[in-house]
C-alpha cells in the first residue's frame, strides 16, 4: 500500500517517456499546460491525431489518450470553476498505473473494459494553451478523431450495409428544427417503402436505390430462391 | 434495435433539450446541437442535473459526447410521438428478419 504521495512523485508516475506523434497529426499546439485532476504537469505540447490524444513537455515525457476513454470533451470559459479557459475532458479510468488510494478500482487497466464498467474512475483533464483562441479548434480536431473510434460493441452488424449509404459525419450543424418533422416523415416512408423521400441532407439517391433493390428483393423473393 | 432507427430520430431532436445520462451516473441537460452515425452528441448551453458531484462540469458552454457512453436520453414527451416510433421500430424489425 503506497503511502500518500508528494505532488511530484504523482506526478512522475504519470509521465513517461514519449515520442513526438507523427501519423494522422490533426491539431499541435504548443505552448499548452495539461492538468490532471487539478495538478499542473506543467508546460508543453498537445498533439491531437488520427489514433491518440498526446501531451508532452520539452523533455520527452507525457501522456496519452486513447479516444475510447475520452468519454466527453469540451470548451470550458467560465473562470469561476477554473482559472483559465481550456480543453476540458472527462476520461475513464486513471491515467498513472499506481492506484490511488481513495479509488476503489477493481482493475487496473481499463482498456479491456468498457466506459464506465465495473469501478472504473473518472479523470479530468484540462489542457490549457497559452493561445486561447486556439480552444474551438482545437475542440473541434478533438471531435473529429472521436469519430474515428466507435466502439466495436456498439456495432450492430446488420445495420452496417445500411448506414454505410445513407449518412457520413455530424449532422445537425445547421439548426434543424423547422426540418425536424420531415425528417420523421422521411424516416416513416423509409421504413414504409424501403426509399426515402430525401430532405436534402442525405447521401445521393445512388445510395438509396442501392439498398432499396436489395430490400424489395428480399421482401418479396419466396423463402426457396432467398439464399 | 437498430441504431439507424436512434440516429434519424435523434437527428429531428436537433435544437431540442434533452437530458443524457452517462453510465457513469452524470446527468448533462442541453440543447442538441448534432449528433453523427455512431450516437456520439453535441450540445450546446449544458447545465448538470448534479453539481455537486460534478462541479466542474458548469463552466461548460459546448461539449461533445462520445456514443457508447450514453445510458439514457431523455426526450421532451411533446416532442416524441410513440405511436410513429413503435411503428417504424417494428416495420424496421420486420425488415432485418427477411434478410
Amino acid at each position: 500500500m503506497p503511502c500518500v504521495l508528494t505532488e511530484e512523485a504523482n506526478r512522475k508516475m504519470l509521465l513517461t517517456a514519449l515520442d513526438v506523434p507523427t501519423e494522422g497529426v490533426r491539431h499541435v499546439q504548443d505552448e499548452t499546460v495539461a492538468y490532471v485532476e487539478d495538478d499542473s504537469q506543467g508546460n508543453g505540447s498537445l498533439y491531437i491525431t488520427d489514433n491518440v490524444v498526446t501531451w508532452r513537455n520539452s523533455s520527452g515525457q507525457g501522456f496519452s489518450l486513447q479516444y475510447p476513454s475520452i468519454s466527453l470533451h469540451a470548451v470550458s470559459r467560465d473562470l469561476n470553476a477554473f482559472p483559465h479557459e481550456c480543453l476540458f475532458l472527462m476520461v475513464d479510468g486513471k491515467l498513472s498505473d499506481d492506484a490511488d488510494p481513495r479509488q476503489k478500482s477493481s482493475d487496473d487497466e481499463d482498456e479491456v473494459v468498457g466506459p464506465f464498467e465495473g469501478d472504473t474512475a473518472t479523470t479530468e483533464v484540462r489542457f490549457v494553451p497559452a493561445d486561447k483562441g486556439a480552444l474551438d479548434a482545437m475542440f473541434n480536431s478533438m471531435s473529429d478523431c472521436q469519430a474515428l473510434h466507435p466502439d466495436e460493441q456498439d456495432t450492430d452488424s446488420e445495420a452496417d450495409d445500411f448506414e454505410a449509404n445513407y449518412y457520413e459525419g455530424m449532422e445537425g450543424e445547421d439548426n434543424l428544427t423547422p426540418e425536424g418533422q420531415r425528417t420523421l416523415e422521411h424516416l416513416e416512408n423509409l421504413l414504409l417503402n424501403g426509399q426515402g423521400q430525401g430532405d436534402g441532407q442525405n447521401r445521393p439517391n445512388a445510395g438509396n436505390e442501392e439498398n432499396t433493390n436489395q430490400m424489395d428483393e428480399d421482401q418479396f423473393a419466396d423463402a426457396d430462391e432467398m439464399q | 434495435m437498430n441504431i439507424h432507427l436512434f440516429y434519424s430520430f435523434f437527428k429531428s431532436l436537433v435544437g431540442k433539450d434533452v437530458v443524457v445520462e452517462l453510465k457513469n451516473d452524470l446527468s448533462i441537460c442541453g440543447t442538441l446541437h448534432s449528433v453523427d452515425q455512431f450516437l456520439n452528441i453535441k450540445f450546446t448551453d449544458i447545465t448538470v442535473t448534479d453539481p455537486d458531484k460534478y462541479p466542474h462540469m458548469l463552466s461548460v458552454k459546448n461539449c461533445f459526447i462520445r456514443g457508447s457512453v450514453v445510458r439514457y436520453v431523455q426526450l421532451p414527451a411533446d416532442e416524441c410521438d410513440t405511436q410513429l416510433l413503435q411503428d417504424a421500430a417494428r416495420k424496421e424489425a420486420a425488415q432485418n428478419r427477411q434478410r
